[in-house]
């Protein structure tokens, strides 16, 4: 159990990192992946609805406190989201990647959405169709092509720690 | 019956108390904004170290692509060059005497203090914001060295910001594309006051658009904009960027333009910070007594 938290933190904290500095430097289209969203959707795959919930939240403030001015609205976000990727864990099979990645696109898109809503819809900016054209596409599109890898890494990741531990103590 | 069980439920109830904990921070941070700060200052504290390293590995890698780049880009981009250096010298002889007639001026009406220096300090930029949808960064100078909030940034010769964050060895800079950026600028001409405002719609077609000129100001496209005398955090005189398409408003009261800013904000690694706030203590005083 504490083994599995130190695992999601060390993740969150790396992929958190390269998000903010390697991706930068190998951007597509204007657009960085966004790599908290699949660890979130990778936890509530891999084992449902409460961890993910507590991923995204842990996801939502790290991001608050480096950036955004009001603490608690990414990590709404990221809480819900991960809440609702949790009902994908009854589909769960260890070997595959397609689900898991179309997971991850989805929830990108739905990320995507609810950040418009809260950040610039509230604003006053309407033109939502070109938001949608120019980030929250392309970022779902390169979070997915980037989901393959890092999802693979996690998931490996997390049986080696997580599954091993438990199956011993069975 | 089926509400009792709906409550039984261990994830809704972490579901609800997590929302619950969200909306308390979001109504606490936003009425103790300043109290909060320490807290986002020590995470900040704990993940820039890390963050600077990683961005030095990277831009290592970055660099060593840009080797690789074909010969023939090399070749196109040298004529390019060199059509541009004729052009260069051109503008060149025009400047020089231009240099030349502004020191006559100068010289004419005694305003040989010229253009007031400003103290600066160089800053690295470590890491950009960590989604798409601002127009954040982070450099590596904070309270040690002297920064604070509301300083303005700049690079090259143009206005890249303001300091809107400051930690002890990092702080945040709002860029001036920003959508939520709003700064004063005039015409360096003829000194028309306009608000020039960041937006991430147009920013990507290179843009941002400046608003409510007055209908009255002699403008034309090509005017370098400014920031004005007006505003309190920007200091005065520096260059944002040219305008263009020039258009009236439908109210015919005010006009609207673009604005092509001189920074390149793609490829920005290194920037100035001016050490000096433009609101001087004498004001803060004054505001204290109104």
């Amino acid at each position: 159990m504490i083994k599995k938290w130190i695992l999601t933190i060390f993740t969150i904290i790396i992929f958190y990192i390269l998000q903010t500095t390697l991706f930068q430097h190998i951007m597509l289209a204007h657009v960085v992946p966004n790599l908290l969203i699949i660890i979130t959707v990778s936890t509530g795959y891999i084992s449902g609805r409460r961890d993910a919930l507590i991923t995204g939240l842990l996801c939502g403030l790290i991001s608050d406190c480096i950036f955004g001015s009001l603490i608690g609205v990414h990590a709404l976000i990221y809480m819900l989201v991960g809440y609702l990727s949790g009902y994908t864990h009854y589909t769960y099979s260890d070997n595959d990647i397609l689900l898991p990645v179309l997971y991850i696109g989805v929830s990108d898109i739905i990320y995507g959405f609810m950040y418009y809503v809260f950040e610039f819809l509230l604003r006053g900016r309407l033109s939502f169709l070109f938001y949608l054209r120019t980030i929250i596409l392309p970022e779902a599109l390169y979070t997915i092509l980037v989901g393959i890898l890092f999802y693979r890494l996690y998931s490996v990741a997390y049986r080696f720690f997580v599954r091993k531990n438990s199956r011993e103590a069975i | 019956m089926k509400r009792r069980r709906r409550f039984n439920n261990p994830t809704r109830v972490t579901l609800i108390i997590c929302t619950l904990l969200c909306l308390i921070l979001i109504v606490v941070s936003f009425k103790y904004q300043n109290e909060i700060n320490p807290i986002k200052t020590s995470v900040g504290n704990f993940i820039k170290p890390m963050q600077s390293g990683v961005n030095s590995i990277g831009s290592h890698i970055y660099s060593a692509f840009d080797m690789l780049r074909s010969k023939n880009s090399l070749i196109k981009e040298n004529k390019e060059l060199k059509l541009q250096i004729e052009q260069i010298k051109d503008e060149n002889l025009s400047l020089i005497e231009d240099r030349n007639e502004l020191a006559n001026l100068r010289d004419l009406y005694k305003l040989d203090q010229g253009y007031r220096q400003y103290e600066k300090v160089a800053a690295r930029v470590v890491s950009r914001d960590n989604n798409n949808w601002y127009n954040m960064f982070t450099i590596d100078k904070g309270s040690k060295d002297g920064i604070k909030k509301d300083m303005n940034v700049i690079a090259g010769n143009g206005l890249v910001g303001i300091v809107a964050e400051v930690g002890t060895s990092y702080s945040k800079v709002r860029s001036i594309i920003d959508d939520n950026s709003y700064v004063s600028g005039m015409f360096a001409r003829t000194s028309d006051i306009c608000d020039v405002k960041g937006d991430l719609e147009t920013i990507n077609e290179g843009y941002i658009s400046v608003e409510r000129i007055s209908v009255d100001a002699e403008i034309e496209d090509g005017m370098e904009i400014v920031t004005s005398y007006v505003s309190d955090r920007y200091l005065e005189g520096i260059l944002i960027g040219y305008v263009n398409n020039i258009e009236k408003d439908a109210n015919n009261m005010t006009m609207t333009a673009r604005l092509t800013p001189v920074v390149n904000f793609d490829r920005l690694d290194t920037v100035l910070v001016i050490t000096e706030l433009k609101h001087s203590e004498e004001l803060e005083d004054m505001t204290q007594y109104d």
